[in-house]
C-alpha cells in the first residue's frame, strides 16, 4: 500500500508542475476501488480498496481529449474449507486468491458543459491489462500472468477546486478478453482523485 | 505458470499479496485421488494392518512422530471405512486366505523445512515473490522454519497385490500440513482431515458414480 501512496503522490506532483501549466494537457491521479464481476468475482469475491490510476489527457478542444491511462488494482479473497473437484479426485483447503491487474489504455473523452465549470464526461479506454492471478493453498502456490486485450467505458465528472486543480470522480468498467488459458476478466473501478490542467 | 518476459518482470516488481495466514490450520490440505476405471460398488470387505507406517525416517530433516494417538487415528479411519457399508476382515485372517476386496495402508511422514530471506529496508525486499529494490546497507537476513507433516491413506485392490511387487492404488487420501506436534490441536486437525477425505469421496460407498 505504501507503493500506491508513493505513486499517487508522484502523480499529484506531475499534475501541478511543468507542462501541466500549458493547459493543453490534463493530468490526474486517483485512488481506485474495485468491484470484481464475472470470472474475476468467481476467483476473488468482494470489494477491494487497493488501487490507483494515473492518466494524462491531451485537450483537443473545449469538449474532447485523447490520452493515456495506467492503473494498478489488487483484489484478493480467502476461501476457508473450500473443496474443488479434480479430474479424478478432490482438494480441500483454505484458498488465498489474488488478482493484480495493470491496465494500460489509450483513451478518448467527451466533456459536457463549459471550461472551468463542473463537467460530466464520458470516455472510452482501449488497450489491455496485464493480469496476474495467484492462488495459494497449503504450502503450494499456482500463478499465471497474461496480457488481456480489452477496454473500459467510463463516466465521470471533473469539477474545479481552485488554481489549476480539479476534483475527479469516475467509474470504469474494465473488461479483458480471455488470454493464455485464463478466462475473460472484468471489474468496475470507482475512482476519486485530483487533476490539473 | 505462464510468464512472458516484460509481463513477468513488471508483475514481479510490484505485485501485491495482502493478507496473512493467521492459523496453522489454514495451511492444512486434504487431497483425494481415485482410479476412475475401478468399480468401488463391488467392494464389501476390507482389511487394514493395525499400524501406521512412518516413511522417510532417514531424511536428515525428518521429525519423529509420536505414536501416542496411533490407535485412535486408525480407529477413525476404520470407522469411516465401515461407514461405507464395508466389513473389516482381520489382517492375519486376510493373509491366511480370508477373501477381501481392498487393503488399506496408513502412512505418515514429517520434516522440518527452512526458508531464508534477505530484506533491504525500508520497503524493498529481495525474496520471491516480492523482488523489489533497496539501497540501504546492510540488509536484514533471516530464516523461517516450520514443521510440516503428511498423513497418507492408500487403498489397493487386494486381488491385484502381488508379493514383492508394487501395485497401483485405487484410492488415496493425503492430509498435508498436520503432525507439527503432538498437541491436541494437531490431532483434532488430523481426525478432521481423515473425515474430510472420506466426505469428499462419495463414490467409495457407491452413492455417486465414478
Amino acid at each position: 500500500m505504501k507503493k500506491i501512496v508513493i505513486v499517487a503522490v508522484v502523480a499529484l506532483l506531475l499534475g501541478v508542475t511543468g507542462e501541466a501549466r500549458a493547459q493543453d494537457w490534463f493530468w490526474g491521479g486517483a485512488y481506485s476501488m474495485s468491484l470484481p464481476t464475472g470470472d474475476t468475482k468467481a476467483f476473488n469475491e468482494g470489494y477491494s480498496f487497493r488501487g490507483v490510476t494515473i492518466e494524462g489527457r491531451k485537450i483537443l478542444n473545449d469538449n474532447v481529449s485523447f490520452g493515456l491511462s495506467f492503473g494498478w488494482q489488487v483484489m484478493n479473497d480467502i476461501k476457508t474449507n473450500e473443496t474443488i473437484e479434480l479430474s479424478s479426485g478432490a482438494l480441500t483447503g483454505t484458498f488465498y486468491t489474488y488478482t493484480n491487474s495493470f491496465p494500460i489504455f489509450i483513451n478518448a473523452h467527451y466533456y459536457l458543459g463549459k471550461p472551468a465549470s463542473v463537467r460530466p464526461f464520458v470516455g472510452l479506454n482501449a488497450g489491455g491489462m496485464i493480469i496476474e492471478r495467484r492462488a495459494e493453498v497449503g504450502l503450494v502456490a499456482f500463478q499465471e500472468s497474461n496480457w488481456h486485450f480489452g477496454g473500459a467505458p467510463e463516466i465521470g465528472v471533473v469539477f474545479p477546486l481552485g488554481w489549476y486543480v480539479r476534483g475527479l470522480v469516475s467509474a470504469r468498467y474494465h473488461y479483458g478478453f480471455g488470454a493464455g488459458g485464463a478466462p475473460a476478466q472484468s471489474y468496475v473501478t470507482f475512482n476519486v482523485g485530483v487533476a490539473s490542467n | 505458470m505462464k510468464k512472458s518476459g516484460l509481463t513477468g518482470m513488471l508483475v514481479m516488481l510490484v505485485a501485491c499479496y495482502p493478507g496473512d495466514v493467521t492459523s496453522i490450520a489454514e495451511l492444512d490440505v486434504v487431497m483425494t485421488r481415485y482410479a476412475t476405471d475401478y468399480n468401488f460398488g463391488q467392494v464389501t470387505r476390507f482389511t487394514m494392518p493395525d499400524t501406521i507406517i512412518h516413511i522417510n525416517t532417514d531424511d536428515p530433516n525428518a521429525i519423529i512422530i509420536p505414536r501416542a494417538n496411533d490407535q485412535q487415528t486408525l480407529d477413525r479411519v476404520r470407522a469411516n471405512l465401515v461407514a461405507q457399508g464395508w466389513t473389516e476382515v482381520d489382517w492375519e485372517d486376510a493373509a491366511g486366505g480370508d477373501p477381501v476386496d481392498v487393503a488399506i495402508l496408513n502412512l505418515a511422514t514429517a520434516s522440518e523445512n527452512t526458508q531464508w530471506w534477505v530484506s533491504y529496508p525500508p520497503g524493498g525486499c529481495w525474496y520471491y515473490p516480492c523482488y523489489g529494490w533497496g539501497w540501504y546497507w546492510p540488509p536484514y537476513v533471516g530464516t523461517t522454519s516450520y514443521d510440516a507433516g503428511t498423513y497418507f491413506m492408500v487403498m489397493a485392490d487386494a486381488n491385484q497385490i502381488m508379493p514383492s511387487d508394487s501395485t497401483q492404488g485405487v484410492w488415496g487420501g493425503v492430509i498435508n500440513g498436520v503432525l507439527t506436534s503432538s498437541s491436541g490441536s494437531d490431532y483434532q486437525r488430523l481426525l478432521n482431515g481423515i473425515d474430510q477425505a472420506f466426505s469428499q469421496s462419495p463414490y467409495l460407498g457407491g452413492s455417486s458414480s465414478n
